[in-house]
């Protein structure tokens, strides 16, 4: 079993009350009850305290949180490397990064696309109107 | 009255009194203001206020939304179901297409525009909430009861200043006069002590401010001659109101009866009232008549009462004028602080409680007023004494004159 990095435990308890109990490796922020608006939000903290940009909110709902987790850990481990051979790595850490949807007035827009993922957000719940 | 009487079957409030109705009422009735320093006003000309304190407001909503509700949302949504629960009401069971939610506010969410705006300013777009708008557009209260307690008939968020809780109440009361609803959740909120609210209300001249050793506690003094302006508040009142025979039909014993309203707006000055109080008058006058009251059957005024030397002057001579019959005057605000959007709805539920239960409470900080007011105030003592017909007087800032009637059950 692996572990969850102790910052995502923390933002689900304290910022989205997400029961500890429900906070194993296997879940994901849909079985958390974690809506687009919730996962947009929690992506932001992430991005304020750990300075990694995870803003994938389609990778992110689907994502187990110990996968989660290894992108956390994995793009902590590429910005060290970065910073020891500055200008080597210009796009490690964003394997996360799949298609960014951004919800307006009802309609989707596509507005990233940097891996071959295509999946999108299915669940249109977050900024409607 | 030409419409269906209107029952008013549920109270809910948090105030700095209280994080319910109960202990509201107490805390009113001892006469004590909370009033106090609060750290995220320090360095600012006033650093104190009335606040909503000892209460876990994200544990108290519960579930996992909590995080997209401004604290405005947060108290509004607290007081809903405290008022639906007293009104025995079940949303879970309730009939939703004909429960109408009217909740307003004043600021709504600017304390959270002004942190976003910081965020943006400081640290870029990409460090501003996803939530941000939620957290701020006025209406949210409304919206996140209606969500809460699948309340799907109409629904909206007055915003009148200081007078926007009895605008809301007033607004239900015509939707259930109109068959719009058969059930209606309204009342008001306020989240506003933040350094940018308190600054403005400083620098417009209506804050009290506080000498060196000054107890922020004594500093509301509604119509005492040594007033010297208002001490900012926060909360929220919520009542459940039906036609009081659907009420009846239901075996829900009313706590009060909302009478008439009235309002007017003054049309003279953003912050000034009308130095003749005549249009103030008017919405008085409006809401008795709509009572079908004479103004000598107002046994209790719930006033405005702000302790800024311009309100309770031109008010204390509009109740002279009114109802020379000197009937008890209180002026919650003197506990309290000045609530803001939502001081009107919890005035309103304090009137409620003074028919329900025959006692005025006292006016904080207040020995006699000034010898120019030839008005009754109540002081030291909560009075004993069953009122049968009381107003709920609201003035707000831009000229908006609102008043209740209400009526022991």
């Amino acid at each position: 079993m692996s572990e969850i990095h102790p910052k995502i435990t923390e933002v689900l308890t304290a910022t989205f009350k997400v029961p500890a109990a429900e906070i194993i490796p296997e879940a994901t922020m849909d079985s958390l009850e974690m809506d687009s608006l919730a996962v947009a939000e929690f992506a932001v903290i992430i991005k304020e305290t750990l300075g990694i940009d995870a803003d994938s909110d389609s990778l992110l709902k689907g994502a187990t949180l110990a996968e989660i987790t290894a992108f956390l850990d994995g793009a902590r481990t590429a910005r060290t490397a970065r910073t020891a051979h500055a200008g080597h790595a210009a796009h490690a850490g964003h394997t996360l990064r799949a298609v960014h949807t951004v919800h307006v007035a009802g309609t989707t827009h596509a507005v990233s696309t940097a891996s071959g993922v295509s999946e999108t957000n299915e669940a249109p719940v977050g900024v409607g109107r | 009255m030409t419409g269906p009487a209107i029952a008013i079957t549920g109270l809910g409030m948090i105030t700095p009194a209280g994080n319910d109705t109960d202990s509201t009422w107490h805390g009113v009735c001892e006469g004590v203001s909370p009033a106090h320093r609060v750290p995220e006003l320090s360095g600012c000309a006033v650093d104190f206020a009335c606040t909503v304190e000892g209460i876990d407001l994200d544990a108290a909503i519960g579930g996992r939304t909590a995080f997209r509700m401004g604290r405005y949302v947060k108290f509004a949504l607290l007081a809903a179901r405290e008022a639906v629960a007293d009104a025995g009401l079940d949303p879970a069971s309730w009939d939703g297409t004909r429960v109408a939610v009217v909740v307003g506010t004043s600021s709504g969410g600017s304390a959270s525009l002004t942190e976003q705006s910081v965020a943006l300013d400081r640290r870029g777009p990409e460090a501003t909430s996803p939530s941000g708008i939620l957290l701020t557009i006025p209406n949210m209260p409304a919206a996140e009861i209606a969500i809460k307690m699948r309340a799907t008939g109409p629904s909206m968020a007055p915003c009148t200043a200081c007078s926007s809780g009895v605008t809301a109440l007033s607004v239900a009361r015509d939707l259930l006069s109109t068959g719009q609803c058969d059930i209606a959740l309204a009342g008001a909120t306020e989240s506003i002590v933040f350094p940018v609210a308190i600054t403005g209300f400083v620098r417009s001249g209506a804050a009290a401010l506080a000498g060196p050793g000054d107890d922020p506690a004594l500093l509301c003094r509604p119509f005492a001659s040594d007033r010297a302006g208002l001490v900012l508040g926060e909360g929220a009142a919520i009542m459940v109101l039906e036609r009081e025979q659907d009420a009846r039909a239901r075996g829900a014993g009313p706590r009060a009866l909302l009478a008439g309203a009235g309002a007017t707006t003054d049309a003279h000055h953003p912050t000034s009232p009308h130095p003749s109080g005549a249009v103030a008058q008017r919405a008085v006058e409006v809401a008795l008549r709509d009572a079908g009251w004479q103004s000598g059957d107002v046994e209790h005024v719930n006033a405005h009462g702000t302790s800024t030397p311009l309100n309770d002057a031109t008010e204390a001579a509009l109740i002279s004028r009114v109802y020379p019959h000197r009937p008890p005057v209180t002026a919650p605000k003197g506990v309290l602080g000045h609530c803001m959007g939502a001081a009107g709805a919890i005035e309103a539920g304090l009137t409620v409680l003074t028919l329900q239960h025959g006692v005025v409470p006292p006016i904080a900080n207040l020995d006699a007023p000034a010898v120019e007011f030839d008005i009754d105030c109540v002081t030291k003592q909560p009075l004993r004494q069953r009122i049968d017909r009381a107003v709920s007087h609201s003035f707000g800032f831009g000229g908006h004159n609102a008043v209740l009637a209400l009526q022991r059950a």
